[in-house]
């Protein structure tokens, strides 16, 4: 979920950089050492889990899990998220130098928002593990597409059927990245329950 | 996992200091994103160009990288041509082509592989490791470099463990296919990963802090500019106000 180079206004990217700059600032006024060497690498096997495809009928998705690395990281999510799109931009040309900002706020506003409301119930009993995942993956995935959709629509009228697009086609993975995220997180919760307490 | 696909090489590209590729390269992407002109983007286009051939880096990969770029250019294409209004270009029974459809994902177009052979040729035919060190120098918050370094060095690690675990599935039979029992497998597959990335984290912050870590890496070494720099930063000024006044 990137928006390449060369289609949005200025203002959104400008906005973008600023919104993404305040969670990074904050992200790393909170964190400490030993935070920093965790996030950072969460955020290295967030970056491998993405190269996971699952097949859906003739085609394949591949998983987001922002959701999950807001849970896991907390305040850090912007950081975590926004080293990730940085390595991309720089290596692979996914995303861009000029829209790293927007991007980062697109994904990692949302990890933010289930951090907030979701992690007051992970622990506890099964149900409530497996809702709190399945909510959280489904969420973060949806908040992230409406983001994507709406940046791409101040970019102009041209663009609002590939914003359409662009959010029917990320239906699917909702579901798909709620299921995973509920499972791993009930994996987690019963096998090394104090990572989802540190 | 070999990642940095273009940083190994002789050109004078590669031995020209980290900051100033970084330095040369914002502005001249930046430009290249928001201009609305044509002419200025082709300009750009062909800037990239003669920067891809002097640091000598076209070969199959560079096409490949490339045509990954471009593949939401088919959506653009394959859409904004029929939809938007304007002066008549050419039309079809039904369909009919505005002018404004073909210069809107043009432009789109030029512009993506223009920045995307400015980030190889500048930044990358620098190794991540430099550029870390160039963004310390030029006042990049060292939490976050060094938190960037960290990430960068144990992508390979976890790729490593990414490749041996999905091995040890298929030894055992598992093939993904659309169904519940697939789910399960990935998720728990996921889960695991995270685990062992959380346990080796806790390992090497333990090493850190038994060397005195304190958050961020010492600069031991510094920069100098040479005269290949300034030559660099000079025709780098050029081609930027060459594209502004076009």
């Amino acid at each position: 979920m990137h928006i390449s180079e060369g289609i949005l206004p200025w203002t959104t990217l400008a906005g973008g950089y600023a919104a993404s700059a305040l969670g990074v600032a904050i992200g790393l006024k909170k964190i400490e050492d030993r935070q920093m060497v965790k996030t950072a690498m969460l955020s290295s096997t967030f970056f491998i889990v993405s190269f996971i495809h699952i097949p859906l009928g003739p085609t394949n998705i591949h998983l987001v899990m922002n959701g999950f690395i807001g849970l896991l990281t907390g305040w850090s999510c912007f950081i975590a998220v926004g080293i990730a799109l940085l390595l991309q931009a720089l290596l692979f040309q996914f995303g861009g130098i000029t829209t790293l900002g927007i991007n980062t706020f697109n994904m990692a506003l949302p990890a933010l928002a289930c951090f907030l409301i979701f992690s007051p119930f992970l622990s506890g009993k099964k149900i409530s593990v497996l809702l709190t995942g399945f909510f959280s993956g489904f969420i973060s995935v949806f908040l992230s597409t409406l983001l994507l959709s709406f940046s791409l629509v101040t970019a102009g009228e041209p663009f609002i059927p590939a914003a359409k697009l662009v959010f029917a086609a990320n239906l699917p993975l909702m579901i798909v990245d709620g299921m995973i995220t509920a499972l791993a997180l009930r994996f987690i919760e019963r096998v090394k329950p104090e990572i989802l307490t540190s | 996992m070999q990642i940095e696909s273009f940083s190994k090489g002789r050109s004078p590209l590669h031995s020209t200091d980290p900051r100033m590729k970084l330095l040369a390269c914002l502005p001249l992407i930046m430009l290249t994103a928001l201009s609305q002109d044509i002419l200025q983007v082709t300009a750009s286009l062909a800037g990239g160009i003669i920067l891809a051939a002097v640091a000598g880096i076209y070969s199959r990969l560079l096409f490949q990288r490339l045509a990954t770029v471009n593949v939401f250019m088919i959506f653009l294409w394959a859409t904004m041509p029929f939809t938007i209004s304007g002066e008549h270009f050419w039309n079809s029974g039904p369909l009919s082509i505005s002018r404004e459809g073909i210069t809107l994902p043009l432009l789109v177009t030029l512009k993506t592989n223009a920045i995307a052979l400015y980030t190889i040729a500048l930044p990358g035919t620098s190794t991540i490791i430099a550029l870390s060190h160039a963004m310390l120098h030029l006042r990049v918050p060292g939490k976050l470099v060094t938190m960037f370094y960290f990430f960068y060095r144990y992508i390979g690690v976890f790729a490593d463990e990414f490749s041996k675990m999905l091995r040890m599935l298929e030894a055992r039979g598992f093939r993904a296919s659309t169904n519940i029992h697939t789910i399960k497998v990935y998720a728990f597959f996921t889960g695991m990963l995270f685990i062992k990335s959380h346990e080796r984290s806790e390992r090497v912050y333990n090493a850190l802090v038994m060397r005195n870590f304190r958050g961020e890496f010492p600069l031991l070494t510094h920069f100098t500019l040479k005269r290949r720099e300034l030559i660099f930063m000079a025709a780098m000024s050029c081609l930027f106000m060459l594209i502004v006044l076009l």
